[in-house]
């Protein structure tokens, strides 16, 4: 035999080379565990930059339109209307379409879209409110990614592809609107669906009535397959 | 042994394991986490902790895979097989809070609770790039669960050491579905090739350390004696002092001590968890573990009182310096 020490693990102290040897060892490994955690840190794929203002409720004042099922809040300020999701991976149910509201949210934006987490028994209705203003909707086929609004605007990041699919089926069951990450760039809000579940989070083929409310692209009657 | 599992026995080289151990994930989810918030600053805090723990255990299970392989090729590994336990449930502690926190962002708050979700929102059973790997990472979870859980020595003695090592080696089922949890789910998203890289060369190592280690074993596997009365097994002098030199009669592993002017033959097969006995030493008189440091009479076999533990023996004699064994044990 090569070394001559012989460790027994409940005697209070091990041999003086042994003791040598393993500091080295325990050196080389932290060492590659280092390397490794800086390796996997970097290898990691580009985080895009979305924002979620998390606990952040603030006052916001506009029409509440429930056109096609998905809430959406027409500001005076910008002609590209503004989503609304409940806390969690809930749909935002309150209120009664065409009504001027009151409500607090917090704030999540991505790529030029912006949505609202509703605080809860926030709404307020004020009044009437103004009418949205919709194009004709045509018949389209687009390519792309259907991903849950909430997650890819900004409430989880990264929040689409496959380690995201699991929770954009729970998102989007609970009533989240879905959206379409167009391979065009253009960010498409999808309504009338039916079930999409085995369609999430990987590249698909929609076709459907495409229309703008607003500024905001929205597919209707939406029918997916695999590319 | 038979009296001393009762309460975990704390000295100064286990303790310098624990903090050893301690310190290194620390460093590890320290870097993890906090190198990623610098450079991907719009990464979420939980993304990086859901990576950096998973990461942290799957890196934790390839050093306690090692090890084994790692001893039988060199003896001076032995001492971090030791406390190996430590390093399974440090392990399985790590991938729980990975899960654990996984559950709750991918799957809480939801309109069905998070297990119900974690096995129906994904049900492409028939596509591998849609795979559902949340799910194989649950089932080993579940097994990294049962084996902490009967990690203890309290549990080896209710199941016995058969039963219980081959629970244990259900360990590579855990690694095999691990290396599927991470190919069919994060290595789908990645655009950088590094992950696959890190990921593979922990399988070339992994591979590469048990492949060496049967290699090295080998010699010793070519069985005789079989019928035979006496065998002749070495020279008496080829066999260093308080060691043993290991051989195969029929089927069975024998270690033959020398001890002073005398020899004995045993069961290589140690009673606790199957260490190579014959790797051990003899220290005060009695041949002892070189795992965990059981120890046996080299008469009798048995474990000096007040242990119950006993080992097969058999029958030896020296003739001009030339070593026999016979090859049945003694009844
Ligand atoms: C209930 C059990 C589990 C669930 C729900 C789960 C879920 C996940 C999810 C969602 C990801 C992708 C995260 C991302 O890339 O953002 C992931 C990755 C990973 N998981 Fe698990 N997991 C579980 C168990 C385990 C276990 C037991 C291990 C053992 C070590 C493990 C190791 C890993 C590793 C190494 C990764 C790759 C890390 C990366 O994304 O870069 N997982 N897991
Ligand atoms: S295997 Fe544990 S002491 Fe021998």
């Amino acid at each position: 035999m090569k070394h001559d020490e012989f460790y027994i693990g409940y005697l209070p102290k091990a041999p003086g080379t042994l003791s040598g040897f393993l500091r080295r060892t325990v050196i080389t490994l932290a060492a590659a565990a280092s390397v490794i955690a800086l390796l996997l840190v970097l290898g990691q794929a580009p985080f895009p930059t979305a924002t979620f203002e998390f606990g952040d409720f603030k006052p916001w004042e506009g029409t509440l339109i429930r056109a096609g099922g998905v809430p959406v809040l027409l500001t005076a300020s910008s002609s590209m209307p503004v989503l609304l999701v409940a806390p969690g991976k809930h749909g935002f149910t309150e209120g009664a379409h065409g009504r001027r509201v009151r409500i607090e949210g917090s704030r999540i934006t991505r790529d030029g879209l912006t949505m609202l987490e509703v605080k809860p028994q926030s709404l307020q209705a004020i009044g009437e409110g103004q009418a949205l203003a919709r194009t004709e909707p045509v018949m389209a086929t687009l390519y792309g990614e259907i991903a849950d609004s909430k997650c890819y605007l900004g409430v989880m990041n990264p929040g689409q592809g496959k380690v995201h699919r699991d929770c954009a089926v729970r998102c989007i069951s609970g009533g989240v609107p879905p959206l379409l990450i167009a391979s065009d760039g253009r960010r498409v809000v999808l309504l009338n669906t039916g079930d999409i579940r085995d369609y999430i989070g990987q590249q698909v083929k929609l076709d459907g009535r495409l229309s703008q409310w607003g500024d905001m692209w929205v597919m209707d009657e939406v029918r997916t397959s695999y590319k | 042994m038979s009296v001393q599992y009762q309460a975990v026995q704390w000295n100064p080289q286990k303790k310098a394991y624990d903090l050893t151990l301690l310190a290194c994930v620390v460093l590890y989810l320290g870097l993890f986490v906090g190198v990623g918030a610098v450079i991907h600053p719009n990464a979420t805090a939980e993304t990086l902790l859901i990576r950096g723990l998973g990461t942290g255990a799957f890196l934790l299970l390839h050093v306690i895979l090692s090890i084994g392989p790692l001893c039988r090729l060199d003896t001076r590994f032995l001492p971090l097989l030791y406390n190996r336990r430590h390093l399974g449930v440090t392990m399985f502690l790590l991938a729980l809070a990975h899960g654990a926190f996984s559950l709750i962002q991918f799957h809480a708050l939801g309109n069905v609770n998070p297990l119900e979700s974690l096995f129906t929102s994904n049900t492409r059973y028939d596509s591998l790039a849609q795979f559902p790997f949340q799910q194989l990472g649950f089932f080993a979870l579940l097994i990294l669960f049962l084996m902490a859980a009967t990690s203890h020595d309290f549990w080896l003695r209710i199941l016995g050491a058969q039963v219980w090592k081959r629970l244990h080696m259900i360990v590579y089922a855990v690694y095999a579905l691990l290396l599927a949890h991470v190919s069919l789910g994060a290595l789908q998203s990645e655009k950088s090739l590094l992950l696959a890289l890190v990921m593979g060369a922990g399988l070339v190592v992994i591979c590469g350390l048990h492949v060496a280690a049967a290699l090295h074993e080998q010699p010793v596997d070519s069985p005789r004696g079989a019928g035979e009365e006496f065998v002749a097994v070495a020279r008496f002098d080829s066999i260093p002092d308080k060691r043993a030199i290991v051989i195969t009669l029929g089927n069975e592993r024998v270690a033959v001590f020398r001890h002073d002017n005398k020899v004995s033959a045993l069961s290589n097969v140690c009673r606790h968890q199957g260490g190579p006995l014959g790797e051990g030493r003899i220290v005060d008189g009695c041949i002892t573990c070189p795992w965990h440091g059981y120890q046996y009479l080299p008469g009798t076999g048995a474990s000096p009182p007040p242990f119950t533990e006993k080992v097969a023996t058999f029958a030896t004699k020296v003739v001009d310096g030339q070593v026999y064994v016979c090859p049945r044990a003694k009844s």
